[in-house]
């Protein structure tokens, strides 16, 4: 299929580059119109607003942020570490600007499940709704984190 | 004889514009430019892009495919080799221009030019120039048809982008985002435009 | 028959090399520019450059480099100067980083401005300091178990020119697929030796340049960088100095430090405030000391925030920034030179502030 000139050098610029080595699409080979519906749609059917996850996310980073590297408690069961790092990344999303470097990884203590998330990651889902493709290692699986932060039960246990 | 020689020069320019812009939509009737059409219009500002230079690129080619066919092909003797020329005519007739037009006018280029390397092989500006020898027109008839021809598909392009722009927000089962409820838009839109058909006949 | 084949092969044959003439013709004539002079800083240097291509690599062929740190993409906003003429109008790309203000100021970003006529141009100064270098690495020595030194002997050009505090943009050669990129880091070695360049360079997982200088780099291989640039140095004042660094900023106070010691600037008294985890994570402990005692005006205050109670540490314990503010309540009269993440960056502001520092008397560089 034939694509405007901005949503060929979109893709472009999320694929692997001289900013992500891994790029933000990881082995999703889906374009990135579906992944971003596909995950909006999944949070419709949990009921969770993109709002409401976003700011239980920032919510989690400021507070590692805050804590310089040390480990923080962000809910029962759910610890936060920021992994400093300096310097700036552009943002794959034209007119977006950059943003600092450094991930706050999110661990449930009792699956090991990791989140990992960063400045850069919170502003695409923020204004783009772009949760990062599959395989990604920033990927916020909308449904993993709306339950890692308590926004829905968990299953129960088998 | 044909109706149209009877005409005034101008009435029959009007008659073949209308008539290639709607009932001979080349999008939704005759299905043509699919492609460009089902990647380009999810939004109405490049729909719009993309037709305006549909329009030109048709209008330009089919007048210049014209005086090709006329002059070189049929005293040659070559008519069958109509498709092969048309299709290299316009592919470098739409490389000449954006060059031009990236000389000329930064933002000419910004809201036009880019589109160009899109529709530099695209099959509704090469059926365009096709269907126009299917009759006798005249040199400034055949103009008028590749400017209603385009100006159908930039109709077509655009109406769809804004649907596209409206429907994008709704809740549409899994399997019919994107492409899939762009073909269904598609097709009733095909259906609500046989309504122009036989209105004119020519 | 034969005649036929042959009218149709020359036909498509001719049309498709009249076609092709036209367009390599047109492609000539439309598409050059010719030769267009830029001119900098009204009269400061005047470059004769081939049209259309960029400004900035146009610039970058004649040895003014400006900072970039997305490559030309449009997306860092680094590069901004000041097109006095001939810039055209702003692209859609560069629309959403100029405020009112630097439109106003015919601010643009140099990647997005094509050369297609005659420029004028301003840059910052220093910028006419910035070269390229090619340098052999000496050593590669790890300081922590993700912090390495990196020691290099300039080769061309050979010397270098720069102040206690700045950094180098760093080129990272190809590997595994991925492309050469340019990452900053701080100097760490002084400037009075010319010859010789230092960085400390902490481990980022899945950095594109850490990767390659921990895994790939190799001591006596040849590298390149960009330098110097950025604007955090020792101020000229006479107010006392608080240093604020953890990790692998510790750089460009290590340097400024001794650059301090080695200029004879004994009237500021300094003390820089070190923040680690645990132990394992501390380096240069006996550098630091040393100075302390070789300085009376120097003091060096390292703290951990995870060590463990049981452990022998008889130093300062707690977030860097609390240490901070037990140690400086009243910080009104000093300066402060901060290097490290932006968490770091942001609590220690907010704490110095606090405690009464004028936002104007704390440095820290952007890049950062």
């Amino acid at each position: 299929m034939k694509e405007t000139p901005a949503d060929k050098s979109l893709e472009e610029r999320l694929g692997a580059s001289r900013f992500s080595g891994e790029g933000f699409l990881g082995t999703d080979h889906r374009p990135v119109d579906e992944i971003i519906a596909a995950d909006l749609h999944a949070l419709r059917e949990l009921d969770v607003p993109v709002s409401r996850l976003l700011a239980a996310l920032r919510d989690a980073f400021d507070k590692a942020r805050g804590a310089l590297g040390g480990e923080v408690d962000i809910r029962p069961g759910l610890t936060a570490v920021a992994h400093e790092s300096m310097g700036r990344i552009p943002s794959p999303f034209q007119g977006d600007g950059v943003f600092e470097k450094g991930d706050v990884v999110l661990t449930d203590s009792a699956t090991g499940e990791q989140l990992v998330l960063t400045a850069l990651g919170l502003s695409m889902i923020e204004k783009h709704h772009f949760f990062q493709g599959r395989g990604s290692r920033y990927r916020i699986e909308p449904a993993r984190a709306a339950r890692l932060l308590g926004l829905i039960p968990s299953p129960p246990p088998v | 004889m044909t109706p149209l020689a009877d005409m005034s020069l101008l009435a029959s320019f009007a008659l073949i514009f209308v008539s290639a812009a709607f009932t001979d939509n080349i999008l939704l009737a005759r299905f043509l430019g699919m492609c460009s059409c089902l990647g380009v219009s999810k939004k109405v500002d490049t729909s719009l892009g993309l037709g305006a230079a549909v329009i030109f690129v048709t209008a330009c080619t089919s007048a210049l495919n014209y005086l090709v066919y006329q002059y070189l092909l049929l005293p040659l003797g070559l008519d069958y080799l109509r498709l092969i020329t048309f299709i290299v005519v316009i592919a470098a007739f739409t490389q000449l221009v954006e060059m031009i037009i990236e000389r000329v006018s930064e933002k000419l280029y910004n809201s036009l030019g880019i589109f160009l390397p899109l529709i530099t092989v695209n099959c509704a500006i090469l059926g365009i120039s096709l269907f126009m020898l299917n009759k006798p027109y005249s040199f400034l008839q055949a103009f008028a048809f590749g400017l209603g021809g385009g100006f159908g598909w930039f109709l077509a392009i655009t109406l769809i982008g804004a649907i596209r722009e409206r429907i994008n927000e709704a809740a549409l089962p899994r399997g019919l985002e994107g492409p899939g409820i762009t073909l269904i838009i598609i097709g009733i839109m095909a259906l609500g435009f046989i309504g122009f058909s036989g209105m004119i006949k020519i | 028959m034969l005649a036929q084949i042959a009218i149709s092969v020359g036909f498509l044959l001719a049309c498709g090399l009249v076609l092709a003439g036209l367009l390599l013709l047109a492609e000539k004539k439309i598409l050059n520019y010719g030769t267009c002079h830029i001119d900098v800083n009204s009269g400061r240097k005047d470059l004769a450059v081939e049209g259309g291509s960029s400004l900035l690599s146009s610039l970058a062929e004649n040895n003014i480099f400006i900072p970039s740190a997305c490559g030309g993409r449009g997306s860092c906003a680094y590069c901004k100067v000041t097109v006095r003429e001939g810039g055209g109008m702003i692209g859609p790309v560069e629309e959403p980083y100029l405020s009112p203000e630097e439109r106003q100021a015919s601010v643009r970003l140099a990647c997005q401005v094509k050369v297609r006529r005659d420029l004028r141009i301003e840059i910052p100064d220093e910028l006419f300091n910035v070269s390229r270098f090619r340098a052999k690495l000496l050593h590669k020595k790890p300081l922590t178990h993700d912090i390495v030194e990196l020691r290099m002997q300039l080769l061309e050009p050979g010397e270098i020119t720069f102040e206690a505090g700045q950094y180098v943009q760093l080129e990272s050669a190809e590997y595994k697929g991925r492309d050469s990129v340019m990452r900053g880091y701080s100097i760490s070695s002084l400037p009075s030796d010319r010859n010789h360049l230092e960085l400390i360079i902490r481990r980022v997982p899945d950095g594109i340049c850490t990767t390659w200088v921990f895994d790939h780099l190799k001591e006596g291989q040849e590298l390149n960088f960009s330098g110097p640039y950025g604007f955090f140095h020792l101020s000229d004042t006479d107010a006392p100095l608080i240093g604020i660094a953890g990790g692998s900023g510790m750089a460009p106070i290590w340097a400024i430090v001794r650059d301090m010691k080695e200029k004879g600037i004994t009237h500021r008294p300094a003390t820089y405030f070190f923040g680690a985890l645990t132990q394992k994570d501390l380096f240069f402990m006996d550098e630091f000391r040393q100075l302390e005692k070789d300085c009376p005006w120097f003091t060096f205050v390292p703290a951990l925030s995870k060590e463990p109670d049981d452990s022998g540490w008889t130093g300062e314990r707690g977030l860097i920034t609390d240490v901070v503010a037990r140690r400086f309540p009243d910080a009104s009269q000093h300066e402060a030179y901060l290097c490290g993440s932006p968490g770091m960056i942001d609590a220690s502001v907010a704490v110095l502030r606090s405690n009464g520092m004028p936002e104007e008397n704390i440095f820290y560089d952007k890049f950062a």
